[in-house]
């Protein structure tokens, strides 16, 4: 099912070098991370609570500039990336956040609609039909107006796997997308992850559910004392 | 789907804004209209007072008649009048009482000659004229005005000084009225810049709601400033003297500062932009 596939070019979708990620002052927290993500791979990221998966993401979505090391994103060179040129770049990313981050002043479908409303590129209507769809494919119609405090854990993180999609992003991360549903629900939501990376989407799953690797054969990013070790994921 | 993915008019540090914004554009008004009467009161007694000359003749045996012909004949003069003695006598009412009752005729009185001089001429002609009569005198009133020019300018200068003031600490309290609701609303900002949020996007909202505060607290304080100033120039007008006739801003004046409400607002606007671009541009 994965494709080596990269883009015209033949360069991977995300590229690091010797990459190192420091928070303020303290201790690098990554460090030395060489990776290459193929466009439209699907990767399981891996480690103990604390190794730093979270930490990887973010600099995947473009939330933190590396502390040290080269980092080519969509084959552009992040050192000397214009800050006002990085918001294009984060629509074609979607993220599952590990803590959801949902605006609690907005309903379920305003919060799945935000990323298409931020990118000022749709008209309020067509927006409405893509929202629908989507939160009815999550399984949420009945809760769409609802605001986030007044939705379940498992609900909440349908909302925003949601937000994450809905501008069909390159590359999609989520971050222990399946922590806070039942096993049913998990098996579901991976099986969306796994029909978008079938239509191209590149996808980085942070998990410490080391079982989900081993069932769906994807290869591992492990993470261990802020650094990487490659290791394949059962049958790839 | 319209709302505002800020929760800005829900935002607890930006309740005090237009009140304070409203106390600043009131007293920017009331400079304003300051400046605005002394403006034309000043450019009044100009226009009242740069062509007239007054001679004055001490009592003697002067050939008055002789002396206004001679005077009438001047390229620069326009008109001239030789005031009737009871004019003159009238003129000392104010230290003599009821003249009907006074013998004016025993009243050492100079003979007066207002001199109207054409447009744009000088004194000089008629002082070399008088220059070696020293019974005449040339009492122009550039000689009084001046100081009080001076004083009327210095008031002027210290009104847009006032007003100026009021406006850069418009500029401030919208610095950290967005600044505080940034800071509140970091979570959020900081959500809609990972979805891809571009910064003018986050600023338009800022924006948006630093123009309505501004404008609401312009509106506030300038409609009473119109106010206070119209009545504060009438009374003046009213108890005191001619030359204070000319005290109220011209009509000019008047739109400028009913214009007050939207420039503050577009200073709060503008201000408020560049203020969210600043911090957001610190932290990528
Ligand atoms: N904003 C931050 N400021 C300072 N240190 C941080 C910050 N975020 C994470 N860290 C530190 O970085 C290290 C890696 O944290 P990270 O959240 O990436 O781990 P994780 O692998 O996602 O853990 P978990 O599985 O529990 O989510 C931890 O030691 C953490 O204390
Ligand atoms: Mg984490």
């Amino acid at each position: 099912m994965q494709q080596q596939g990269t883009d015209g070019t033949g360069e991977p979708l995300v590229a690091m070098r010797n990459v190192g990620l420091r928070y303020g002052t303290g201790p690098e927290v990554l460090r030395d991370l060489d990776l290459e993500l193929a466009e439209g791979s699907f990767h399981f990221l891996t480690g103990r609570s604390g190794a730093g998966k979270s930490s990887l993401l973010s600099l995947l979505h473009l939330s933190r500039r590396p502390s040290r090391g080269l980092m080519r994103v969509f084959g552009h060179d992040m050192q000397d990336m214009p800050a006002r040129e990085v918001p294009v770049l984060r629509r074609r990313i979607g993220v599952v956040f590990q803590d959801f981050r949902l605006l609690d002043h907005l309903s379920a479908q305003e919060n799945v609609a935000l990323p298409l409303k931020v990118a000022n590129s749709m008209d309020s209507d067509r927006i409405d039909e893509i929202v629908q769809e989507l939160i009815e494919w999550v399984g949420l119609s009945q809760q769409a107006q609802a605001r986030p405090p007044t939705l379940s854990g498992g609900e909440k993180q349908r909302v925003a796997i949601a937000r994450a999609v809905i501008s069909s992003p390159r590359l999609l991360l989520a971050d222990e997308p399946t922590g806070n549903v039942d096993q049913e629900m998990g098996e579901r939501l991976m099986r969306l992850f796994v029909k978008l990376n079938s239509l191209g989407t590149t996808i980085v799953i942070a998990t410490h559910d080391l079982s989900l690797p081993g069932r769906y054969g994807y290869p591992l990013l492990h993470l261990e004392d802020g650094r990487l070790s490659n290791e394949s994921g059962g049958a790839a | 789907m319209s709302v505002s993915e800020l929760s800005l008019d829900r935002d607890p540090s930006s309740r005090f804004v237009p009140w304070i914004v409203a106390a600043l554009s009131l007293m920017c008004a009331i400079a304003l209209g300051t400046a605005f009467a002394l403006a034309s009161m000043t450019a009044d007694w100009g226009r009242a007072a740069s062509d007239q000359v007054t001679l004055r003749v001490a009592t003697g045996d002067t050939d008055i008649p002789a002396l206004v012909d001679q005077v009438a004949r001047l390229e620069a003069v326009s008109r001239i009048e030789h005031l009737p003695r009871e004019q003159v006598a009238r003129m000392l009412q104010p230290w003599l009482g009821d003249v009907a009752q006074v013998d004016t005729a025993l009243l050492p009185l100079p003979a007066l000659i207002d001199v109207r001089l054409k447009p744009g001429a000088d004194t000089s002609e008629l002082r070399a004229l008088i220059a070696d009569r020293s019974e005449i005198t040339l009492d122009s009133a550039d000689a009084w005005l001046a100081p009080l020019q001076d004083l009327a300018g210095l008031a002027r200068l210290v009104a847009w000084v006032l007003a100026a003031v009021a406006v850069g600490a418009i500029m401030l309290v919208t610095v950290f009225a967005t600044r505080s609701a940034l800071v509140n609303q970091r979570q959020t900002v900081d959500l809609l810049r990972l979805i891809g949020a571009a910064d003018g996007y986050i600023a338009k909202r800022f924006q948006r709601h630093g123009l309505r505060l501004a404008l609401f607290g312009g509106i506030a304080g300038t409609v009473p400033g119109l106010i206070v100033i119209f009545f504060a120039t009438a009374a003046a007008r009213l108890q005191g003297a001619a030359l204070l006739n000319g005290l109220t801003p011209s009509l000019a004046g008047w739109l400028a500062i009913a214009a007050l409400p939207l420039i503050v607002a577009l200073v709060a606007t503008f201000t408020a932009r560049v203020t969210v671009l600043k911090l957001l541009r610190a932290s990528w």
